[in-house]
């Protein structure tokens, strides 16, 4: 969009509702949107949301190639928590993480859409190329490894701990320090917006539920091409831990960011831009090779 | 509450926490905007420990005092922290561009063998915000060698 005189200008991000069943309940999901072509589907860290991606979404590069998508899970950013939700404690599961994506592509009416995560969801886009390599144009994941130790804690729960602040302070500790200071403030920010357990209920499938090893070599990357990065300074799933995944999943390939943390999309996105260009290109060249 | 005094009265020097490096310290804390905003509703007691080397701070009401020479950590106060680390550990910690997992508190607590958090871990979780800023804005401080 062509700025003005003073600098304003419109984004090309698109939002909408989006009203889907996921196992059979009704969700009402917020969607963003930029870009038209092969849909790259994007999908946020636990306890935030997907304005996480809104540098990518306003990245011509990407998006003259790609129809971006990204979308707040059930119970995060505008997207609402189901009826009765008073009534469960909030604890994902790897069933319904997938389950979720799927059904979201699915109203969406996806295409072998490339999936793009970050944290928790670097994590499960392995097991979305695991369960149905078919369904994916590849993934792409970030922070993300067969297993995650250490994440699952009770205390942001516990009533004498404000959540709002020490939660984004927990998170932002994973972060570069040479990232600039205004994005590692974006994601503290965002973080101090979650709803109450719900970072808590997100690390549950992170840290607890998820578990891939000695399944790694059930992903078939000639179906569903995967690519693995992780930042050099993320102390939750450490460089070591996704480089250990590369290895055991045959075909698959990535490795570390040097300069970078736990939030590459949203706490450098110049610098994380050049490891993600490349891996597109590859992912939709060979898609449409494919096709 | 022990006694207080302001920086760099009668305290014992150290190579690692010396008295001119901790005033500089405390000095850009107090400067700080934001510090001085989630200080007012603050009350804790941090220790820095390094082998014998030990420096106590108070932070209380938007302020922060470092405890008088001689005076130790009260295990009566009600949010005390002790965080205690290698020389090693602390120089790695204390520098404006610190290594991969070695970049806060957390990290080092994590992946460093010779730090730790020896009292008060329900009380770094819940101060983390401005713990972490307070070392945030010692890591950037002048005064130690490195």
């Amino acid at each position: 969009m062509k700025p003005t005189d003073n600098g304003s200008r419109i984004e090309p991000i698109v939002g909408r509702y989006l009203q889907v069943a996921i196992d059979n309940e009704p969700q009402r999901v917020y969607f963003e949107e930029a870009g038209q072509g092969p849909t790259l589907l994007c999908l946020h860290t636990a306890g935030a949301d997907s304005r996480q991606y809104r540098h990518l979404l306003n990245d011509p590069e990407v998006t003259a190639h790609h129809r971006v998508i990204a979308f707040d899970l059930p119970w995060h950013g505008r997207s609402s928590p189901p009826d009765s939700w008073w009534q469960e404690e909030y604890l994902l599961t790897t069933d319904r993480y997938v389950a979720t994506v799927e059904a979201v592509s699915d109203a969406l009416g996806l295409r072998r859409p490339i999936v793009l995560g970050c944290s928790m969801a670097g994590s499960v886009v392995l097991e979305l190329a695991r369960r149905d390599p078919d369904r994916w144009g590849g993934v792409i994941g970030l922070s993300g490894a067969a297993k995650i130790p250490g994440r699952f804690q009770d205390w942001p729960m516990a009533p004498d701990i404000n959540a709002q602040q020490v939660v984004p302070s927990w998170t932002s500790s994973l972060m570069a320090p040479a990232s600039p200071e205004a994005a590692r403030r974006e994601i503290w920010w965002i973080y101090s917006q979650g709803g109450p357990g719900i970072y808590r209920g997100d690390t549950y499938f992170y840290s607890q539920d998820f578990d891939l090893r000695g399944h790694e070599h059930e992903i078939d990357t000639a179906r569903c091409p995967v690519h693995l990065l992780t930042g050099e300074y993320d102390h939750a799933c450490t460089p070591e831990m996704t480089e250990e995944t590369i290895a055991a999943i045959p075909g698959a390939t990535g490795g570390r960011m040097t300069e970078i943390g736990h939030f590459p999309m949203s706490e450098n996105y110049p610098l994380f831009r050049h490891h993600l260009l490349p891996a597109l290109r590859t992912m939709r060249t060979r898609d449409r090779t494919n096709a | 509450m022990g006694s207080i005094a302001t920086p760099g009265g009668a305290a014992v020097d150290s190579v690692i926490f010396p008295n001119s490096w901790i005033d500089n310290w405390l000095a850009a804390a107090t400067a700080d905007q934001e510090f001085r905003t989630l200080g007012r509703w603050t009350t804790l007691s941090l220790v820095l420990r390094c082998a014998e080397a030990e420096i106590i701070v108070d932070i209380d009401g938007g302020r922060i005092y470092r405890r008088v020479s001689g005076a130790a950590a009260d295990p009566a106060d009600t949010e005390l922290i002790i965080l205690d680390g290698s020389a090693a550990a602390w120089a790695s910690l204390l520098t404006p561009k610190p290594a991969p997992r070695h970049n806060d508190v957390l990290a080092l607590d994590r992946h460093h063998s010779e730090f730790d958090v020896v009292a008060g871990r329900t009380s770094l979780i819940r101060h983390l915000r401005i713990v972490l800023l307070l070392m945030s804005i010692a890591a950037q401080t002048e005064g130690r060698s490195r």
